[in-house]
């Protein structure tokens, strides 16, 4: 069983690339690198604006940077989507579309 | 003696080496791959702070292992101190539910040298090598004998460690490891 990961990497990201907390809070528009501090930390999840600033900074996927939290969102859908093809398990498999959905469905499912 | 870190196959790791103004500390996850470095200062007779310290980390990183310096071993030329700071730190990773393990210097040198002989500067050297991005710039200049311990040189140490735990731990038996020994 693979260990579960930080729910952030911007920290070593952010010395990855030599960058100040101060630094890194002025490109995302900020005056202090508090916000930044208070990510690096984990003691609150950024907004999408600010997540994808981060990407656009440390040049990293979403999934990568918040590889805990990316984690723990993936196992909750994957429940929901069982949830969804149990539900959707009586409808006629003969359609196209049915098949497609429960292909994706099913995929979802096993993460 | 860790048959939960038996069942994960790279457990999250953190390292605690003595520093000289406090500790120094190393988070290792996957294979090789150092998510968190640096040295949390504060240093008192009691070990107070250092407690305070890797209590914080423990919180932090969520490690499934401490790996701390055997000061106990034969090898080990540290003081009351560090032994007494050794000795709190293990009754932490037991009060935390963290699995911890004692690596001694020599287990440390043979872990990162071809014939388990090196100095401490030859071993930063190589972890500067590395990892070069999260701690090659910290890489200090040599010690001159006047010198006294450069002030990363914890982080290195602590380093160290982490990667000696992984590189043993699927190498050598598990009891190569030190236990803690009761006072």
């Amino acid at each position: 069983m693979p260990s579960p990961q930080l729910p952030n990497y911007l920290l070593s990201n952010r010395k990855r690339l030599g960058l100040s907390q101060e630094e890194v809070a002025f490109l995302l528009g900020d005056r202090k690198g508090s916000r930044v501090c208070r990510h690096e930390h984990f003691l609150r999840v950024p907004d999408l604006e600010v997540a994808l600033a981060y990407e656009a900074i440390f040049k990293r996927s979403l999934s990568e940077l918040f590889g805990g939290l990316f984690q723990k969102v993936e196992k909750e859908v994957g429940k929901r989507a069982k949830m969804l093809l149990e539900q959707k398990s009586t409808q006629s498999p003969g359609r196209k579309s049915v098949q497609k959905k429960r292909k994706a469905l099913s995929d979802l499912a096993e993460c | 003696m860790h048959t939960k870190l038996e069942n994960t196959k790279y457990p999250r790791v953190l390292a605690i080496a003595p520093a000289v103004k406090g500790v120094g500390y190393a988070v290792l996850e996957g294979r090789d791959v150092l998510v968190g470095s640096g040295i949390k200062c504060g240093i008192d007779p009691e070990n107070k702070e250092a407690v305070k310290n890797v209590q914080r980390l423990i919180a932090q990183y969520q490690p499934e292992a401490l790996v701390l310096e055997d000061s106990f071993a034969n090898d080990s030329r540290r003081g009351k101190r560090v032994k007494d700071m050794t000795r709190k730190l293990i009754d932490l990773g037991k009060a935390s539910g963290v699995e911890t393990a004692l690596v001694s210097r020599t287990q440390a040198r043979m872990a990162h040298f071809s014939e388990g002989k090196g100095t401490k500067y030859a071993q930063a050297e190589l972890l500067a090598e590395y990892f070069p991005e999260e701690i090659g710039d910290d890489l200090p200049p040599k010690r001159r004998a006047w010198d006294g311990e450069n002030y990363h040189m914890g982080k290195f140490e602590a380093v160290a460690l982490a990667l000696a735990f992984r590189r043993l731990a699927g190498v050598l038996p598990v009891r190569v490891l030190g236990s803690y020994r009761s006072k």
